[in-house]
């Protein structure tokens, strides 16, 4: 009765029961956490079968035994740290990021507690700002740390520190090499599995809408708070000089050469509105079909969206969709367990989140049943060549009016966040099935093919062969470079 | 009375301006306005702004509501506010005065002797009314300038006006400073069209606006600034808590006066109080000078507006030293000082360049400096035979129908002939009203007028609500319909928390405000500018009682459509249900939402207690669905997707029962129970070690490094090791620590140690490397001593061994509790590894004005706290007239144990 009464109030035609839903494909378990114990996850790590350690944000290290059954074992691993969010286990240490310095602990004796902490790096400083966080790190195949830094925000009290809104790079010895600034509140970085580094950002004043971008080396993100610091001897980055206020990105750069175009825009709330953790899908198809996918939890949406992305001419792009939503609290890191299992750390404090719990610590697992989604979204010459997941009703793939295509794109501007601008329609002027599974569409108006812009792709009117809609209709993909163009 | 002036009602007499009019093709119904899609907006605002209809009576009401006339301002007290000559010069030609006058040019031809005396008449009447204003100077400083303009630029002056220099012609030869700060305080009763309103000032914030908008007064002919100088400098007292002087922008000083030094001496209480002394200080010669600030608790000195001490923060009293290279001459500075509690104190101190001496500033160094504010004119007396005579020249000339009410009736509107004649001619008759508008206004209003005999209907609701938000501009401020407000320039104005985004800063809009917002409280909010986003620095307009009857009206004719707005029926099942889902258990609405003057758990976003007396409980429904589509972008989230259910347990999980549960629990206001988790428990932030082991809580810790760890022992004793300066800061007796700033929210608030008997360290790092054992104490920052902090090892007990290091020495400190008969004592255990040169290794272990020996390796330090030493001989140094307890390493490394007892 509640679901009719919500249709009727939301004025959807299709009754509900007909529409495939999420969790016939991707199944939340929830891990059962003690009373008494605040899990405000921070970071997760899954080192052994059966075990996870989770980071919280009130600094302690969790050790979670039989964290796949139905009878957790939480034990207290390391206390006395400062909001550490994220884990890493490297060989026999847990390395984890402070507020103010990248540390290592161990459990040297076996007794199941950590003896040993060793500073790392802690060559950044902190004013005491609440906004000062650290996230990471996360480790490259040279074994150098990565670690992102977050801008303070309002008022700075207690005095304005160097480095704050850079992606650093700190070797195994601990010496700190600032790689890239401009970054705002930048809670998710990883290592590609190809070796890429990446890392999400969150809308706000200097960031048009959540982000996610591909660091290289000098590369600036377009936060003016902490340029200063890229006049000091350790910065990889050219002060980018001032930063004009107002311009979309596009135009942006072309005053501010190393400014760097992101990966995907998560448009604000019609995918998420804080983007966080990242994994890639490395499960070769036993996590579904997404497999050398992005993964991307979103904290207040309490949700995990997906990015299937593509590199043209050595610069990144992708599509971004909806995955996986109805998480407890806001998600906020994302680490693969056993078996495939992905283990989800979520907190809310400070921020609301759609997820309805203050902490938890929650699993996904693929049901085995494929769902009919777009499996990937790619540039062409002159539109985008798309695939799904299972077999299509190809009459729908072949009809244009299945489409409906907007574009537009971003400001970069102090005030905070960014309304969709310069928006333009997109004509689907032919469509071409290359097979059960694919389509190619070929484009024209004002709005198609605009480098710096999102391509929001509504595919109301496409069916499964067996007549499934797609259980995600929409796909949001930024386009950096046309592919021959 | 004069000739010249019979001749003149003569001609005012005559009355026919425009002919009789002509047929025109379209119906008014056709008409638009800004907010409005197309057609004739540019000729319906000319008209409604000149007022065409005070003169020229409309054929039918439809026609008249189209085109109602903006109300000009009452003259009733213009002689209080405005300047004399200001009223001669904009009667003589307005357009003169201002390009962009609303008034017409009436006395056009009055330039030869008999109407110059008629205008001095008028001015007579005009002045008589309320006047005349007083002219004598008024003198401020240079803070009243400062808070002018910042008010200007935020509270919501400059949307509508222009950020940077207000489109106010000519503002400084206008007024004075008292009345222009009475007419910012009473702009909704003088400037009755809605278009100039209140922003509900107090007096002290009138007067800095007027200050600013006045400050070319402050200027002599010569274009130098009029200045008053006196002894003695400038201060404020405030009473606050804060813990740092920073903090003191938003607030206002209880008292203000002059001091002839600076020192703690205005406050107006001994703790929790601010100072801030502001004027000049005179620099006898160019180079570099030094300057120092001894306080309790902190202060900073800002000279020509940069800052050359920062002694902020809680601390005893302690000086902090600063250069700046400045010329010989008079410099502008600020001291501010704050006090949190305890003892206070404050100098300031310095060494001029080339002098060998360091002592206090005298006071003949510093002076005050206030600005002064001169009208451009002499007083002015009243004629009584002038007014009376400008008061019949005030009613024949029909300055009653635009300023008054009813006046004189002109040609009917309808009648008036759709052509460039009468006050649309170029050559206008004498006492006919002359316009300045171009050839394209005149078009328009010949448009409108030959349109002005059809039929046609009353404005719809929506185009009413366009027509006067479009008088009134409305949306300079708010957008609608998703379009108008603030343009990108003008958006950056708006301020308020930057937690909430652009919610925080931008009025919201007014698309379906009359179906959102319940009538009563849509007129108060209209009336008198009432607010629930007291973070948000613009103000809402007060607009009157009278306007927000009519506004409100129209905004509600306009939304009313909208929604169902039966409030559920109230129920004990649903009361409690709406309980639990606003607290912690259900929605958390209070993670974010303030609740009955409590701050939620996060962002502070707008109070829920008003929610049933403001909202439309349709309205609140839809909302809570989906808030996108009541307001896009907005931070609220969604909470039910597609067939998902949340609380079955609540009300059957039905979301629409679940929703007017909400309201219902709402519905009792700021007696309503408070939901669950909005009180939060302090002591459920107690940090408590078990009996077995210690307790490690990393903390934000009032007085030392964001980068603190805390340890609390099983034996009740604890400590603070400030990680980033690499020294025990704090040792304590009692319950260990609570971690609410740190845990709570956002976070970013101090704690102190829960227990009793705090003790400090001595400050700077217990270690140093010295050249000579006697050297002073080096108090730097340890980095950039060449300190690195290592980590730490738990040892059996699970007690942090705090490692360090500086070159081949490396320090490992442990604190370990011991328990005696006399109480619990601290043993701190230093290990010291070096390599054989590593001599010139000391521990400072106490420093106190009295140390004297105890016996047996113990040191009495002041009255309460014995030190024993064991591992190495103990020295004994008097520094700056105090005493110090050094420990000199032996080369190569020892172990030093040092217990505190106190």
């Amino acid at each position: 009765m509640n679901t009719m009464i919500l249709t009727l109030l939301l004025g959807n035609v299709v009754p509900v029961a007909d529409v495939p839903k999420e969790s016939d494909y991707y199944e939340i378990t929830t891990v059962k956490i003690p009373a008494g114990i605040v899990l405000e996850v921070g970071g997760i790590a899954a080192p052994e079968k059966g075990v996870i350690y989770a980071s919280t944000r009130r600094g302690d290290i969790w050790r979670i035994e039989a964290a796949y059954g139905p009878e957790p074992e939480f034990s207290l691993w390391a206390d006395g740290l400062q909001e550490p969010l994220g884990l890493l286990w490297r060989d026999g240490w847990l390395y984890t990021a402070q507020r103010g310095e990248l540390s290592r602990l161990r459990d040297s004796d076996g007794d199941g507690q950590s003896d040993e902490l060793e500073t790392i790096c802690d060559s950044w400083t902190i004013s005491g700002n609440y906004h000062e966080y650290a996230f990471g790190p996360r480790i490259d195949s040279s074994g150098n740390f990565w670690l992102t830094l977050n801008r303070p925000f309002g008022g700075q009290p207690f005095g304005v520190k160097e480095w704050r809104g850079w992606a650093m790079r700190i070797s195994p010895d601990g010496e700190m090499v600032p790689y890239a600034g401009g970054l705002r509140s930048p809670a998710g970085i990883e290592i590609s599995p190809w070796g890429d580094v990446f890392y999400s950002d969150n809308q706000g004043e200097w960031c048009g809408s959540n982000k996610l971008c591909h660091i290289e080396e000098g590369d600036f993100f377009g936060h003016p708070l902490g340029i200063e610091s890229a006049k000091l001897p350790a910065s990889r980055m050219k002060f980018p000089g001032k930063v004009p206020d107002g311009l979309t990105y596009t135009e942006a750069r072309k005053q501010l050469p190393d400014l760097k175009l992101p990966v995907v825009w998560f448009p604000y709330d019609k995918m998420g509105k804080s983007a966080a953790g990242m994994v890639w899908d490395t499960s070769d198809g036993n996590f579904g079909p997404f497999s050398g996918q992005l993964l991307i939890g979103d904290q207040h949406h309490s949700s995990i969206m997906r990015v299937d992305m593509e590199k043209v001419d050595g610069v990144w792009q992708g599509a971004a969709m909806r995955f996986r939503e109805n998480f407890d609290c806001g998600v906020l890191r994302l680490c693969w367990g056993d078996d495939n299992t992905l283990v989800v750390g979520e907190t809310n404090r400070g921020w609301g989140s759609k997820g309805t719990k203050p902490w938890g610590l929650q699993m996904l697992r693929w049901t085995g049943e494929t769902p009919c989604e777009v499996l990937t979204c790619r540039a062409t010459a002159d539109g985008y060549r798309l695939t799904f997941t299972t077999d299509m009703d190809t009459a729908t793939l072949a009809d244009p009016a299945s489409y409906s295509i907007e574009n537009y794109t971003y400001k970069l501007h102090s005030p905070y966040g960014s309304p969709e601008v310069e928006r333009a329609g997109v004509t689907v002027e032919e469509t071409t099935v290359e097979d059960k599974r694919t389509v190619r569409l070929r484009l024209s108006g004002p709005g198609a093919m605009r480098i710096g812009y999102v391509s929001e792709m509504k595919l109301k009117g496409i069916r499964a062969a067996d007549g499934r809609p797609l259980l995600h209709a929409e796909v949001y993909a930024t386009l950096n470079v046309v592919p021959g163009g | 009375m004069r000739g010249s002036s019979f001749s003149l009602i003569a001609m005012l007499a005559l009355g026919l301006w425009l002919l009789p009019t002509g047929q025109g093709r379209a119906t008014v119904s056709s008409w638009a306005y800004p907010g409005l899609d197309a057609g004739l907006d540019a000729g319906i605002r000319l008209v409604r702004d000149h007022g065409c209809l005070n003169c020229h009576r409309a054929p039918s009401p439809e026609v008249a509501a189209w085109l109602r006339p903006l109300e000009a301002p009452a003259l009733t007290t213009v002689g209080s506010r405005l300047l004399p000559s200001f009223i001669e010069r904009r009667l003589s030609n307005p357009y003169a005065v201002d390009p962009q006058s609303r008034m017409p040019h009436i006395l056009h031809g009055f330039d030869v002797q008999g109407g110059r005396e008629s205008i001095t008449d008028l001015v007579q009447f005009l002045v008589s009314r309320g006047g005349p204003i007083d002219t004598s100077a008024a003198a401020l400083d240079g803070a009243w300038f400062k808070e002018g303009e910042a008010l200007y630029q935020s509270i919501g002056c400059a949307a509508c006006h222009e950020p940077d220099e207000p489109a106010i012609v000519d503002q400084s030869r206008r007024t004075t400073l008292a009345g222009l700060s009475q007419r910012l305080m009473t702009a909704t009763e003088v400037h009755r069209s809605g278009r100039m309103p209140a922003l509900g000032l107090e007096v002290t914030e009138a007067k800095a606006i007027a200050a600013w908008l006045l400050r070319d007064q402050g200027n002599g002919a010569d274009g130098k600034p009029l200045m008053d100088v006196a002894s003695g400098v400038h201060y404020e007292a405030y009473e606050l808590k804060v813990h740092s002087v920073l903090d003191f922008d938003d607030h206002t000083p209880v008292e203000s006066g002059t001091a002839s030094k600076i020192s703690v001496d205005p406050r107006t209480r001994n703790e929790y109080f601010g100072l801030r002394f502001t004027g000049e200080l005179e620099i006898p010669v160019s180079g570099e000078h030094t300057f120092g600030l001894w306080s309790d608790d902190g202060s900073r000195l800002w000279i020509d507006g940069v800052e050359v001490i920062e002694n902020d923060g809680d601390h005893a009293p302690s000086e902090k030293k600063g250069k700046a290279t400045l010329e010989a001459g008079w410099h502008p500075f600020e001291v501010r000082m704050y006090e949190f509690g305890g003892g206070e104190h404050l100098e300031f101190r310095w060494q001029v360049a080339g002098s060998g001496t360091y002592g206090e500033v005298p006071p003949s160094a510093m002076r005050s400096v206030t600005r002064v504010l001169r009208p451009p004119e002499e007083p002015f007396s009243l004629d009584p035979d002038r007014v009376k005579r400008g008061k019949v020249l005030y009613q024949m000339l029909n300055c009653i129908s635009c300023h008054d009410g009813p006046g004189i009736a002109r040609t009917p509107l309808a009648e008036l002939k759709p052509a460039r004649t009468g006050c649309l001619s170029e050559n206008p008759a004498i006492v006919v009203p002359a316009y300045r508008f171009n050839a394209e206004e005149k078009d328009a209003i010949i448009e409108v007028l030959r349109l002005a005999s059809e039929p046609t209907a009353m404005p719809t609701p929506a185009e009413g609500v366009s027509l006067r938000v479009g008088d009134i501009g409305c949306t300079s401020c708010h957008s609608l319909d998703g379009r108008w407000g603030p343009d990108a320039e003008h958006a950056r104005l708006f301020t308020g928390t930057a937690e909430l985004g652009d919610e925080g800063r931008l009025p919201p809009p007014l698309t379906g405000v009359g179906g959102k917002l319940k009538p009563d409280w849509l007129k108060k909010v209209i009336a008198n500018g009432e607010s629930v986003r007291p973070y948000m620095v613009t103000r809402m307009p007060h607009y009157g009682d009278e306007r927000a009857e009519e506004l409100a009206q129209l905004f509600i004719a306009a939304g009313a459509d909208a929604h169902d707005n039966v409030g559920p029926t109230f129920t004990i099942e649903s009361q409690r249900a709406g309980h639990q889902l606003v607290g912690t258990d259900g929605f958390r609405c209070i993670d974010c939402h303030n609740f009955s003057g409590h701050h939620s758990l996060g962002e502070p976003a707008l109070d829920l207690a008003d929610t049933t007396d403001r909202l439309q409980p349709g309205w609140y429904r839809q909302y809570m669905f989906d808030p996108q589509s009541k307001r896009q972008g907005t931070r609220m989230p969604a909470y039910w997707a597609e067939g998902i259910e949340l609380f079955p347990d609540l009300l059957g999980g039905d979301p629409t029962r679940q929703i007017d549960a909400t309201w219902t629990y709402l519905s009792g206001g700021e007696s309503a129970p408070l939901p669950k988790g909005l009180i939060v428990d302090r002591g459920s932030f107690d940090v408590v070690p078990s009996a077995e082991e210690p307790a490690m809580t990393g903390i934000f810790l009032r007085g030392h490094s964001a980068r603190t760890i805390a340890v609390g022992y099983p034996e009740r004793v604890s400590i603070a090791f400030d990680v980033e300066n690499i020294r025990m800061a704090l040792a304590w007796r009692g319950d260990f620590i609570n971690a609410q700033g740190t845990w709570q929210g956002r976070a970013g608030a101090l704690e102190v140690p829960a227990g009793t008997s705090v003790i400090s360290m001595p400050g700077g790092m217990a270690v140093a490397l010295l050249e000579r054992p006697d050297a002073i104490w080096p108090l730097g920052d340890a980095r950039e001593g060449g300190w690195r902090f290592k980590g730490y090892r738990r040892d059996e007990a699970r007690r942090p061994i705090f490692r360090y290091q500086k070159g081949s020495v490396e320090i490992s400190e442990v604190s370990i509790p011991q328990m005696t008969a006399e109480g619990t004592n601290l043993l701190r255990v230093f290990d010291i590894r070096g390599n054989e040169n590593s001599d010139g290794v000391q521990l400072r272990l106490a420093r106190d004005k009295t140390i004297r020996p105890a016996g047996n390796h113990r040191w009495q330090v002041g009255d309460q706290l014995f030190i024993t030493v064991d591992g190495a001989p103990t020295r004994l140094l008097t520094v700056d007239g105090e005493q110090e307890l050094r420990v000199t390493v032996p080369a190569g490394g020892a172990t030093i144990e040092e217990v505190i007892q106190w």
